[in-house]
């Protein structure tokens, strides 16, 4: 019956999304708040508070605009630290998704870039309760917990505009999922999200994290 | 004339033994006579006797090269194998030989012939059995010994000596001066073992001693670094260090079969010190083969697998397979941020491609299901069986007492903390309730990316050491499952630094320190249990807790134990003088009945012995707790001045832990009055009947304690031991101490009245 009321739930939110469904413009204004599921994020059942940061972001754009979007960065003094996006590397992606894609650091609230062009993705930083730095990337991963729960990824990555990439080449039981600016919110709030529906097994933020050797 | 005696009596001894010999033409009678006649296998070192043990399968033979071809082939049709040992016996160490009188022994060829007797008897000039020694070592005898005069003029006795019993006199050696050089034939009244023992047993000479083949391992590492290498051979403060050069002589019969997997930030594998496996990842592009981002991978693989090659360091496990895993770090060049979901992969790659073992010597702070998953798939779902990998993380080092993110995060990691050269923990190692075991890790040498050798500290340095352990382990077992090599590592570890190692409800395998974890890694003792660890009890069945003055039961199961080699040796307990006697107890049974008669914490000791004399002992914590019932307070007598100096106190207990004018292990008194907390002394008189029931006792306070006790201050308390304070007690105000007294010497007097009236 639970489970029931919360199909029911997400068809109705499916319908919202939609009705207001237009894959050229900016991002919908989701039919619930997700800032809900915002500055935190699933560690098995216990909830991570995060912390969000206003001086560093993550970004996402096409190798082809790098020229652009750097410039616009450098107009108004803001540095990026970037690097190739190997999406291909890590999922099935037929369909090529993010195939051609640069990755970067920018050092300045996300506020302060949602003008920049070009942009496919942007997403804050956060801070854990160790002061640790955590970048939310584009990408979230997901466990089913039958294989015959997958039209019910498939159907929600729709509803929420989150691109399927399709399996992990690696973690084979792990499908890989990818938001863009059109998403109907950022990899992090998608993945709670998603777990929170209890359709899945785990559903996982991608994390960037600066790593440290111990000498 | 007691030497020529002595003589006399041996070749008469001699000649009584001499037919046994002669009716043996080919093969020599072993047996050696001692100067009692007693047959027994030994050889004479350092005046001390050296038992051997007979082979039945093994021969070393002497036979003329012109035949010696056809006679391999001879032994390999009856299923025999025979390795050339000497072609030809060069005698130039000889000084003056004479070729001709030699030159049967100047053509023989010898060989060591495995799979029985040999029994081409025609062919043959000389043969004789090998033996073992107690380290179960084999040791084969040529015909030849030496010998060395006690004085120079003695020469004449040992060339008379060898006369009489068959033996060749070879001559002066011309390297070892000292030494003169002999043979024995099958003209010989025994071979040369016997030979040589009884030309030492005569007395006459400083050494006779028989030339022995033994296998020698390359047991001198040769490589330059090595002597700097103090965490493998802590010269200076021993017993400091893995305990590597014991491990090493064990050797590592399998270790090209263990793979580890060194997730850091790339190795070179341009270095002639550090081949690599041909598998390798890049979990930054999720491409292989792997990338260089920096020298810290370098630097721990390095520690692991360097090659015994004479040149740069010694690794621990040399041979085994380095498949590095790359990421970055944020110290690399270019940019520093890493995905934790592509760590993941690089973990999944590693398991997946067969890696045995994963080494990570790094850490972050930000908790990732992504990384956790992994480990728990490296921990259950790794290698063959899902025997599971074994997961090594460091500590990290911010000088926390918390152990940081991933090694903190999963139980079945061990957990690597890094110790100095004194046995103390490194200042700035992590250390904490996931700490599992140290490794010396402050200032070692260890190998460059520009193909030197640099000096490595930290939990860094100490994690793959630990690695490199669990793959010798592997070497030695591979089939122990990732639990098993944990619980070898933390089993055996050595109880360095001086620190109060205990036992802990959940850590089970001996005793634990906080900061040193249960101690340093110990590569002997753990590759020498590794091939007997499935037999072996894994712990002590019978109770954690036990009542005073009842007795217990423990046991341990020693099936399988005899045939592996295994010696279970009884119980101990500790502390021993606890209970002041046993009140049954068989220390030898697999089953062991103790009665504690004192209270508080003892340590139950299965003990082992495994091959190669290595002691093992399994332990269990019992706890006999103490039950105080309400104290009362009473004033049993003593000098009351200056009022207050004695609180004195009449209290009960379950159990007597006053027993024989001292406090029970683990147990201890203290005052404590408006709040302060005063040690005790305890006075020699009071008493406690062994009734279980309790009476009382006297506790003397120290004497400042006067200056709190007073008509206004009445709170007392009692403790017995850690954390079991008794109820408060009303001190007796100075008022009551003075009436009582004043009662008790009325009363004393009264009665001394009485007294002197009868």
């Amino acid at each position: 019956m639970k489970k029931f009321a919360m199909l029911l739930g997400l068809a109705v939110v499916c319908v919202g999304f939609s009705t207001c469904r237009d894959k050229n413009s900016e991002k919908p204004e989701p039919p619930i708040d997700m800032t809900q599921y915002d500055n935190y994020y699933m560690y098995y059942e216990e909830k991570i508070e995060l912390e969000k940061l206003n001086n560093k972001s993550y970004i996402l754009f096409e190798n082809k605009d790098i020229q652009v979007v750097s410039q616009q960065l450098t107009d108004i003094g803001i540095e990026m630290e970037a690097w190739p996006l190997n999406i291909s590397n890590s999922a099935e992606n037929p369909n090529g998704y993010l195939k051609n894609c640069t990755q970067a650091v920018v050092y300045v609230g996300i506020e302060e870039i949602n003008e920049i062009k070009k942009l496919i993705y942007i997403a804050p930083f956060y801070t854990d309760l160790s002061r640790e730095e955590i970048g939310i990337t584009a990408e979230l991963s997901v466990v089913l917990k039958r294989e015959s729960d997958l039209p019910k990824l498939k159907q929600l990555c729709e509803n929420n505009r989150v691109l399927f990439l399709g399996k992990d080449t690696i973690r084979t039981e792990y499908y890989i999922l990818a938001c863009t600016q059109a998403s109907m919110g950022n990899a992090l709030q998608m993945a709670n999200l998603f777990y929170e529906t209890g359709l899945f097994e785990t559903a996982i933020p991608g994390f960037i994290t600066t790593i440290h050797p111990i000498n | 004339m007691k030497k020529t005696l002595v003589i006399l009596l041996a070749i008469i001894g001699l000649s009584a033994c001499q037919d046994n010999i002669s009716e043996n033409v080919q093969e020599i009678t072993i047996g050696t006579r001692s100067a009692t006649n007693t047959l027994e296998y030994y050889y004479w070192c350092n005046e001390e006797k050296i038992p051997l043990r007979i082979l039945t399968d093994k021969y070393f033979v002497l036979t003329e090269t012109t035949t010696s071809e056809n006679l391999v082939q001879e032994f390999e049709k009856t299923g025999q194998k025979a390795l050339s040992f000497r072609r030809e016996r060069n005698f130039s160490y000889i000084e003056g030989i004479s070729d001709n009188k030699f030159e049967i022994f100047k053509k023989a060829h010898s060989y060591i012939v495995s799979g029985g007797r040999p029994n081409t008897k025609d062919k043959i000039l000389y043969s004789t059995p090998f033996y073992k020694n107690i380290q179960d070592e084999e040791i084969g005898i040529t015909n030849e010994f030496s010998v060395i005069l006690k004085n120079d003029a003695d020469l004449p006795k040992l060339k008379h000596l060898a006369e009489e019993n068959g033996v060749l006199f070879l001559g002066k050696e011309a390297i070892r001066k000292e030494y003169y050089a002999l043979a024995c034939t099958i003209d010989s009244k025994g071979n040369a073992l016997e030979m040589a023992n009884l030309f030492y047993e005569t007395g006459l000479f400083e050494a006779a001693n028989p030339e022995m083949l033994t296998k020698i391992s390359p047991g001198v590492i040769m490589d330059p670094a090595f002597p700097d290498q103090w965490n493998l051979h802590n010269t200076t403060n021993l017993g400091n260090d893995i305990n590597y050069l014991n491990a090493y002589s064990l050797g590592f019969p399998h270790i090209d079969d263990v793979i580890v997997a060194v997730i850091d930030n790339g190795v070179v594998s341009h270095h002639p010190d550090l081949p690599l496996y041909h598998l390798s990842f890049d979990a930054h592009t999720l491409s292989t083969p792997s990338v260089v981002y920096g020298s810290h991978g370098t630097n721990c693989a390095a520690l692991i697998g360097a090659q015994h090659n004479n040149e740069g360091i010694a690794g621990i496990a040399p041979g085994v397979k380095l498949m590095p895993i790359s990421i970055k770090y944020d110290a690399d060049p270019g940019d520093g941020w890493t995905s934790s979901a592509d760590i993941a992969r690089g973990i999944r790659w590693a398991v997946n491609n067969g890696a045995d073992i994963l080494s990570c010597s790094w850490g972050n702070g930000g908790s990732s299901v992504d990384i956790n998953r992994e480990i728990q798939y490296a921990l259950t779902e790794g290698r063959d069986e899902n025997r599971g990998c074994i997961v090594v993380f460091a500590t990290m080092n911010d000088s926390r007492s918390t152990v940081s993110y991933p090694a903190n995060s999963n139980p079945g990691i061990l957990a690597v903390g890094n110790m100095t050269s004194i046995g103390k923990r490194n200042g700035s190692s992590n250390y904490g309730k996931e700490l599992d075991i140290v490794a010396p890790a402050s200032h070692i040498p260890t190998l460059s990316t520009n193909l030197g050798t640099t000096y490595f500290s930290g939990t860094s340095a100490a994690c793959p050491q630990v690695a490199g352990v669990a793959a010798l382990i592997l070497s030695a077992n591979p089939n122990l499952t990732s639990k098993q090599v944990g619980d070898i590592i933390e089993l055996t570890a050595q109880k360095v630094g001086g620190y109060g190692y205990s036992l802990k409800p959940d850590r089970p395998n001996g005793t634990w320190h906080s900061e040193m974890g249960y101690g340093l890694v110990d590569a002997y003792a753990a590759v020498a249990l590794a091939p007997h660890f499935s037999v072996m009890p894994q712990s002590i069945s019978g109770p954690e807790s036990a009542v005073w003055d009842t007795a217990v039961s423990y046991s341990v199961s020693t099936s399988g134990l005899q045939a592996a080699g295994i010696t279970f040796n009884g119980w101990s307990v500790v502390p021993s003088a606890a209970g002041d006697g046993w009140a049954s107890s068989n220390y030898s049974s697999t089953t062991f009945n103790v009665t504690f008669t004192g209270m508080g914490e003892y340590t139950v000791k299965a003990n082992f012995t495994l091959p190669g004399n290595i002691p093992y002992s399994l332990t269990k914590i019992v706890n006999v707790p103490v039950n105080l019932i309400t104290p009362q307070i009473a004033f049993l007598g003593g000098d009351p001045s200056p009022i207050g100096r004695y609180g004195v106190v009449s209290a009960g207990v379950t159990n007597p832990q006053y027993v024989g004018g001292r406090l029970m292990p683990g147990m201890s008194f203290e005052w404590q009055v408006n709040g302060e907390t005063f040690a005790e002394e305890i006075g020699g008189y009071g008493a406690f009947p062994n009734n279980g029931l309790g009476s009382s006792f006297a506790l003397r306070c120290r004497s400042h304690l006067r200056n709190y006790v007073s008509e206004w201050s009445n709170t007392l308390y009692v403790t017995v031991g850690p954390g079991m304070r008794g109820q408060p007690l009303s001190q007796p105000s100075r008022q009551e101490l003075e009436r009582l007294w004043l009662e008790m010497v009325e009363a004393a007097r009264e009665e001394a009245e009485s007294s002197r009236a009868e």
